[in-house]
């Protein structure tokens, strides 16, 4: 087929367990020596991985970590090769992966643009003519003659991937890109790949940010230890990834005494919404197993803004004035209510579980960081996080 | 290999970044900045001129000793410079090189241009000092050239092979310093070329430093021509390793991404 841009047959990518990459020339003479291999056990990042990209799609690649997302990556980079198979690309391939490595601290924005633009693949006369572009893009103007050794991490980010967002390649990969810098700034990035992909231009976007994948892509490969193990619709894709995840969670966590079965966040009226006006009431019900028992337990919940902000965090302890004793076997129901006297934005809010070893240090046993993710809608043009109920009272006096 | 080559070529701006990068870094939170680059040879002529010429009474072709020794400390000096900077660069650019492709030589090959910026500037203290003694250049000057040229060819022969060896063996780093002043008394820098002992001189010849930096001293400060003979044999033994050591380069160059 003509309008193939991406194609991967029976890749597979082995790497050698045991050893860090490099070695030291006595320990090889030794091991000449003693007739033995060091390098004897095998670990597969990839096995028999195949998949077809069509010009102008955007595929999603999602998965657990070390399913093998970034060897793809890397594979279509060209930065390494596979074990064997084949992997095909058709036309100027652009990386949106994090490379910080790639900027020096020691030089300003302004040169590290360059610089990078060079190690991402673009010519300077093309940076020249998206200078300006890119510098409003990343919005540091102000800072664009400092060292970015002063700049935060968010804004390290940011300046690369301006920079990379720039390029115009025929396939662009992305990685995990998004996770730093404020929602603003992703959906900037959001709707520049979309851009992209509406001039006929292919992706292959790798995130855990499932969000984000279907805001961009219809179609998502999900891989698990390295195998492919759905390829289609975005939806079923997700729907198969949070099962993975459990499976994975259950593994990790058998040996726990607690799980939570059920997580509901409603309005007053008792509906499950996803949007509270500012100053609405919200209640968050939590049906949890105990398997163990436990005498000082209690159950915290937090709301953390887009940033990663707590905005706020309590606890059934501190709110009740006990801790929960149970028995093995019983089922704890816990419902917090609360006003989200917030202003608009979009929070998370997670709740974990612990115990209280003799008033003394605290131990986890269960958590889920982002149980619910929801915006707030305001008409006002507050400005911030918190609604304090400011009044204002003004005189005029002769 | 010419294919290699190109596609080098094609990269010649993000060679260009990355050799501006190590220029502009190098000296970056360095009081004395730039200078460092005269310093260097500078000082070490001071000493191996106390040491050598005072106290050791080391001969030098008739030539005062310090010109006689900051004509062989400069190239040396460059040679030096550039495979301490050369030779590291591929690891401590991991991060880059296991993420995104181009050709992985740009990295040595930005140190060593780096390192010729240091060594033009301390180049002014060479002819500021040929000027002092009084030295007139003659037409033989020109072997200065292809001097240069064969101690590129030969630095980047080393450069390409210990760079990538350094991938692998991290050995490579520590035994490096060792290894260049080890080279450096096999090669004429602290004696002149006719200390050597005839008997030796064919072998001692096979080190491709020694009828360079010979070279150079007879070029521009004795005004006379080069020993071609030996010249040539250097040229060839610095062809040879380059083909070889790129060669080797582009080969174990597909698994760093993995061993790095």
């Amino acid at each position: 087929m003509s309008d193939l841009a991406i194609k991967m047959e029976k890749v597979s990518k082995q790497y050698r367990l045991g050893q860090t990459g490099y070695r030291s020339l006595r320990e090889d003479i030794v091991n000449i020596f003693m007739r033995r291999n060091a390098h004897s056990e095998c670990f597969y990042a990839l096995r028999d991985v195949s998949f077809e990209l069509k010009r102008g799609e955007a595929v999603g690649i999602i998965g657990p970590n070390g399913a093998g997302k970034s060897t793809i990556l890397k594979l279509l980079a060209g930065a390494t090769k596979s074990s064997s198979g084949t992997v095909m690309t058709k036309g100027k391939i652009g990386a949106m992966i994090e490379l910080s490595a790639g900027f020096h601290p020691e030089l300003t924005g302004r040169e590290n643009i360059y610089l990078y633009g060079a190690i991402i693949g673009m010519k300077k006369s093309d940076i020249d003519r998206k200078y300006d572009e890119i510098i409003e893009f990343s919005g540091l103007e102000k800072f664009i003659d400092t060292p970015i050794k002063r700049y935060s991490s968010g804004m390290y980010a940011r300046l690369g991937f301006s920079v990379s967002a720039h390029l115009d390649p025929d396939i662009l990969l992305v990685d995990e890109v998004l996770s730093v810098g404020d929602y603003i700034f992703q959906d900037k990035c959001i709707s520049k790949m979309k851009d992209f992909r509406d001039s006929n231009k292919t992706i292959i976007y790798v995130s855990h940010n499932l969000d984000s994948v279907r805001k961009l892509c219809g179609r998502a490969i999900l891989l698990k230890e390295g195998r492919v193990a759905y390829d289609g619709a975005i939806e079923e894709a997700i729907r198969m990834y949070y099962e993975v995840m459990s499976e994975k969670q259950k593994g990790e966590k058998l040996a726990r005494s607690f799980r939570f079965i059920e997580l509901r966040l409603t309005n007053s009226s008792g509906q499950e919404v996803k949007t509270f006006e500012a100053g609405e009431k919200a209640v968050f019900e939590l049906k949890i197993a105990c398997n163990a028992k436990v005498e000082s337990a209690f159950i915290s919940m937090f709301i953390r803004y887009s940033d990663g902000l707590v905005v706020y965090d309590t606890s059934s302890d501190l709110l009740t004035g006990k801790y929960i004793i149970c028995e093995a076997g019983q089922t704890i129901l816990v419902k917090f209510e609360f006003i989200v006297n917030l202003l608009k934005g979009i929070y998370s809010l997670g709740c974990n579980i612990a115990r209280s070893m003799d008033g003394g240090p605290v131990e986890f046993l269960e958590y889920m960081n982002n149980a619910f993710v929801f915006s707030v809608k305001e008409t006002t043009s507050r400005q911030g996080i918190a609604d304090l109920r400011a009044a204002c009272d003004i005189q005029l006096k002769i | 290999m010419i294919e290699k080559i190109r596609e080098l070529l094609k990269y010649r701006e993000l060679l260009l970044s990355i050799t501006v990068r190590e220029i502009k870094v190098r000296y970056k939170q360095s009081v004395l900045g730039i200078f460092w680059s005269i310093l260097q040879p500078l000082l070490m002529m001071m000493v191996f001129t106390i040491v050598f010429s005072r106290f050791a009474k080391i001969p030098s072709d008739g030539i005062p000793y310090p010109l006689f020794s900051y004509t062989a400390l400069l190239p040396w000096t460059f040679f030096a410079t550039s495979l301490s900077f050369a030779i590291p660069s591929l690891v401590s650019n991991a991060n880059l090189l296991s993420k995104i492709y181009f050709p992985r030589e740009i990295f040595p090959i930005a140190s060593i241009l780096a390192a010729s910026v240091d060594f033009c500037i301390a180049a002014v203290i060479f002819i500021a000092l040929l000027v002092f003694y009084d030295v007139t250049l003659t037409v033989y000057a020109f072997y200065v050239i292809p001097i240069l040229l064969i101690q590129v060819l030969l630095t980047l022969a080393v450069a390409l092979f210990s760079s990538a060896l350094n991938v692998f063996y991290r050995d490579v780093k520590y035994a490096l310093p060792f290894f260049i002043q080890l080279w450096m008394y096999l090669s004429p820098v602290i004696y002149p070329l006719s200390s050597v002992p005839d008997g030796f001189k064919s072998l001692y010849m096979l080190n491709p430093m020694a009828p360079i930096i010979g070279g150079y001293r007879k070029v521009l400060v004795l005004g006379a021509s080069p020993d071609l003979y030996y010249l040539g044999i250097s040229a060839f033994i610095s062809l040879i390793t380059l083909f070889l050591s790129y060669k080797y380069f582009k080969i174990v160059e597909l698994s760093f991404a993995d061993k790095i």
